[in-house]
């Protein structure tokens, strides 16, 4: 199925932003739908319109929903497997043979759905879940380092976890707001200022609200259109 | 009920009890400790998501921003409140009771503050969420056990300084870029 799942991180962080229209010109120039998940919709709408302070963006998420901008897929028919896959994450990292419980179900329920459609990429910015599927290690050694204590890796279940989504590609709220920038969504923002700023202006806009990005990558992407503007 | 808790989490709680006691009991109280000890439990927090250790980061943390604000207000109440918990922590029903005694006793403060200390409190779970999630739980996770959505964690990220930069280099972030692109006509 042609589809892009969205985790609810990258909506939240483009919702704090004011950058939720970004959703549907990227769903215009893009032959397949948009997914959330069943747990990915509840944090998008259920959880907030109990509270006031995010009440206004959960309803903006729900017109986007209501416009089939982006879709909710019923992933209770995944339901069995998201609960193995989560007792499978939280059970391959431990401390003095207690288990880290480093992921939540509602996580594992994209991550479940984008595997079972076969979706072209999984958006999601949330830095645990993007290091357990690219970089293991890396989150191994932050725990370490943060708890300061041995922790064990069950590296059979590691395997198994990396088996069953060998073949998702993740890509973050960044990327597609540079893509939005590059097929010229902010060009009205240009007028008033060079590619290199605005760029730079966004990309720490959206890392401040939560886009696990690093200040490495920042200057890497600014330095791209620095370059394109100096050729003109 | 008696409380059959790890012995190790037990002394951790007891040892930050017993030491906001101290310093509520001193003449000018040490606002920075206050803070230091709300971050304590973090540990037990991420690993355990024990909920009392969550509740006495929550209300050390909300201690710390109530005197930082005036540390002239009463503390008789709070120092009963806090003999009492400490006194019943192997009884677990007793003991939240004795918690929530402490809440409800910081929540009188309202009036002689001028701040909504419900909006203390949700702050004090928030900050602490960020912790557990510094200590590698998931935005989810760390949303979760402290009883707070993913909306207000992400909101308050952008504020919080996590010590992990560089950490995200395995994938090149120009190979991310342009395979994304690639997706789009």
């Amino acid at each position: 199925m042609k589809a892009i799942v969205f985790d609810s991180g990258p909506v939240i962080t483009f919702a704090l932003n004011s950058l939720l229209d970004i959703i549907p010109f990227l769903r215009d120039r893009y032959d397949g739908i948009f997914y959330l998940c069943n747990a990915v919709h509840k944090e998008l709408i259920e959880a907030p319109s109990r509270m006031r302070k995010f009440a206004f963006e959960s309803m903006r998420v729900k017109k986007l929903i209501g416009e089939n901008e982006i879709e909710v897929f019923d992933t209770s028919v995944y339901s069995e497997e998201t609960e193995i896959i989560t007792e499978m994450a939280n059970s391959i990292f431990s401390i003095k043979n207690k288990n880290l419980n480093i992921l939540n179900p509602g996580e594992i329920d994209a991550l479940v759905l984008a595997k079972n459609i076969n979706a072209d990429a999984l958006v999601v910015d949330e830095r645990t879940t993007r290091l357990l599927l690219e970089n293991p290690m890396r989150l191994h050694a932050i725990l370490q380092k943060k708890f300061n204590k041995n922790v064990r890796i069950n590296k059979e279940r590691l395997k198994e976890f990396h088996r069953h989504f060998s073949t998702l590609k993740i890509i973050r709220s960044v990327e597609l707001a540079l893509i939005a920038f590059e097929l010229d969504f902010f060009e009205d923002y240009l007028k008033y200022d060079t590619k290199e700023n605005f760029v730079e202006a966004l990309l720490w806009a959206m890392k401040l609200n939560g886009c696990a990005v690093s200040e490495r990558e920042i200057k890497v992407f600014t330095k791209l259109y620095k370059d394109s503007n100096a050729r003109g | 009920m008696v409380y059959t808790m790890d012995t190790e989490l037990k002394d951790n709680m007891l040892f930050v009890l017993k030491n906001v006691r101290e310093l509520l009991r001193s003449d000018h109280i040490r606002i920075s400790e206050l803070k230091r000890l709300s971050n304590q439990l973090m540990e037990d927090v991420s690993l355990m998501h024990n909920k009392d250790s969550i509740s006495i980061s929550v209300l050390v943390y909300s201690l710390y921003k109530i005197f930082s604000k005036n540390s002239n207000i009463s503390r008789e109440a709070l120092l009963k409140y806090l003999d009492d918990a400490i006194r019943s922590i192997d009884n677990q029903t007793i003991f939240r009771t004795r918690l929530k005694k402490l809440f409800d006793q910081i929540k009188k403060y309202d009036k002689e503050l001028g701040v909504t200390i419900l909006q203390t409190i949700r702050h004090a779970q928030v900050k602490k969420g960020l912790k557990v999630y510094e200590h590698g739980m998931s935005i989810g996770q760390a949303a979760e056990i402290m009883g707070v959505s993913r909306w207000d964690i992400l909101e308050y990220l952008g504020d919080f300084k996590i010590d992990d930069e560089g950490y995200y280099d395995r994938v090149d972030a120009r190979q991310r870029l342009s395979f994304a692109k690639g997706l789009f006509r």
